[in-house]
């Protein structure tokens, strides 16, 4: 087996889980599909580039003539109770007539003639729509009222309401987002818009095109917005910011957001830099002496995974000192060699891997902690030590990865070319 | 509920144009294989069953006009291939369009073992910089360990031209990976343990 090879099939193994049980929710969307309607609609979709230019013309339009078609209603519009679709995470495509749907909530939402959404279910009370394509109104009942917080996504953009009336057009061709907020307050999150988003009040519009940012800021808007106090919104960008002014890039907020995410939900979901900066924000030495163990072990993670390789080493040596008892910490040794590897200390990579081993002989790490500490002693001239270790691992873990550097080694191969 | 026909049933199915039980035979049918290719080439990605629903929407709308029955089974994976391709390359568009941290978290730590979960983001963060199609083929070869015949079927392609490409992206691919002293220092150890490392592209000359 080469070394692609191996490492394909290893790769495959990690992903193994798959989907899990995500996919519950794929045989209902599918179930949901109207292909009846699919099939009246796909002229649209076959003619999509003259669509995209015929949608930028008549959002320009828009945008130069101000409120002329906020008010303007369909010719004809189907109603529909949306409950259920929001519940099973529905898709919706809209043929020449606009869908008004209503929620239990009191709020709606209408999506334009030849508009492509779909909802996703998510936990909690939240509701998140999705807008493919087109454009869509909508009225929101607070969430503090309601208990359901509203997002609308559109492209790599997050709108995310508070409570208000607005409209919203994606158009994924053009790579162009607009929004008018008719009245309350949303943050619009995304693209170049990141990291704070950017916070529009009423009677503003935005619109983002090709990452160049266009922010049309309404009579009531600096009021609404200097009105607001920083615990609950962010501030807005600079005021003197003049109508219809081109800004590129976006100003950032001058401070972040309530609803940021921690450094642990950062880290859990994968981003690790970003939350090693937000712990840093926080403080990393206070905070490395207060939390807990298994926050201590996600946050070593979070720095040896983003990057930060002696965050990485003073987070484990706390949890180690610590919690010097538990599982973590055990494998705060195995990390602890991999980082001294990292920084070609063998001497002391081997010290920490012998370490584990001694703490956690049948651990899960074990065989890999046996197979480099050959490496390790070996790459660090201790000959001897590195036999001894390989001869360990054959005895223990035969037909193991390492077995064919153990077997080298003990053959008097040169293991590690100088 | 479980398909229980044949694939030529399932065609006839089509044929009729009920479309709703045909994407629920369908469905039922192959939704383990798309599934698995489909996180395969994407890797834990989290807009997963959007693309997945995707693939059963192209799939039931064109399978009406498939005649084999035999041939069903490749061509929905052909037809997996191309969605997961335009989505590849839609998402490419959107970054080259908005710079700066990508919106797209593919991996979402979908395992606990901290070891795999880093193999894991390495690897897709290297296939994310190959080109689509050697991306593909190189998915469908090592990770998902297809037979280079089936990869060329599934590639819509040759075996001459998929071998061409698995060549550039094995080339490509390693010398990303020489960058990562992780993933280098895995490549080096997989090449001490093998056996008898033999050059790929002579497996079916």
């Amino acid at each position: 087996m080469s070394a692609l090879e191996k490492l394909g099939k290893d790769v495959g193994t990690a992903l193994k889980h798959g989907p899990g049980e995500r996919r519950a929710r794929q045989l209902p969307a599918l179930l949901a599909v109207d292909w009846g309607r699919r099939r009246r609609t796909a002229w649209a979709l076959r003619a999509v580039p003259a669509l995209a230019v015929a949608a930028a013309i008549a959002v320009v339009a828009v945008w130069l003539h101000g409120r002329g078609s906020r008010s303007a209603p369909p010719a004809t519009t189907i109603e529909l109770v949306a409950d259920g679709a929001l519940e099973e995470g529905r898709w919706l495509q809209v043929d020449e007539r606009a869908l008004r749907m209503t929620f239990a909530d009191e709020s709606e939402v209408l999506l334009e003639p030849r508009s492509v959404a779909r909802f996703s279910p998510r936990s909690g009370g939240d509701a998140r729509l999705t807008l493919e394509a087109g454009e869509l109104r909508a009225r929101i009942r607070p969430a503090t009222v309601t208990g359901r917080s509203w997002s609308f996504n559109a492209g790599p953009f997050r709108v995310l309401v508070v409570g208000t009336e607005l409209s919203v057009g994606w158009n994924a061709q053009e790579n162009l987002l607009s929004v008018h907020v008719l009245h309350g307050r949303v943050q619009v999150r995304g693209g170049p818009l990141e990291p704070n988003g950017l916070l529009l009040a009423s009677d503003d519009r935005l619109q983002v095109r090709h990452g160049q940012i266009l922010i049309q800021r309404g009579p009531r808007s600096v009021e609404e917005l200097a009105a607001t106090t920083p615990t609950t919104v962010s501030p807005p960008p600079a005021p003197e910011k003049a109508p219809t002014e081109p800004v590129r890039p976006a100003k950032p907020m001058t401070s972040s957001a309530p609803s940021a995410p921690g450094w642990q939900e950062l880290a859990r979901a994968g981003d690790y830099r970003q939350a090693l900066t937000s712990a840093e924000q926080e403080g990393f030495e206070p905070l490395i002496e207060r939390l807990g163990a298994a926050d201590l072990a996600l946050l070593a993670d979070a720095a040896r995974l983003g990057g930060n390789a002696s965050r990485a080493r003073q987070a484990l040596l706390t949890l180690r000192r610590r919690f010097p008892t538990v599982a973590a910490a055990q494998v705060g040794a195995f990390r602890l060699g991999r980082l001294a590897v990292a920084q070609h200390d063998y001497g002391e990579a081997a010290t920490w891997f012998e370490t584990y081993l001694k703490s956690a002989p049948s651990g899960p790490l074990a065989a890999e902690a046996a197979g480099r500490l050959i490496e390790t002693r070996a790459r660090s001239g201790n000959r001897s030590g590195a036999e001894a270790a390989a001869r360990d691992y054959l005895a223990r873990f035969p037909g193991g990865a390492y077995e064919s550097v153990a077997r080298a080694l003990l053959r008097g191969d040169k293991l590690v070319p100088k | 509920m479980a398909w229980m026909g044949s694939d030529e049933d399932l065609l006839a199915l089509a044929r009729r144009g009920d479309r709703g039980a045909a994407a629920a035979a369908v469905y039922s049918r192959f939704s383990d294989d798309i599934n698995r290719l489909v996180w395969r080439v994407l890797g834990a990605d989290a807009e997963h069953d959007d693309v997945v629903h995707q693939v059963f929407v192209n799939v039931v709308a064109g399978l009406g006009k498939v005649r084999d029955a035999e041939r069903l089974k490749s061509w929905i994976t052909s037809v997996c291939v191309k969605t997961v391709r335009s989505e590849i390359r839609r998402r490419r568009v959107r970054r080259f369009f908005h710079t700066g941290p990508s919106e797209i978290h593919r991996i979402a730590a979908p395992v606990e073992d901290h070891e795999a979960r880093e193999l894991l983001e390495k690897a897709y963060t290297l296939l994310d910089a190959l080109p689509v199609d050697e991306r593909i083929a190189f998915v469908l070869r090592y990770i998902d360990e297809r037979p280079l015949l089936e990869v060329a079927e599934a590639c819509d392609c040759s075996l001459a031209t998929i071998k061409r490409r698995l060549g550039k992206a094995e080339q490509r691919f390693s010398r990303l990976a020489s960058r990562d002293s992780a993933l280098a220092e895995r490549l080096a150890r997989g090449s001490r343990g093998s056996v008898a490392p033999e050059p790929r592209m002579k497996e079916l000359a």
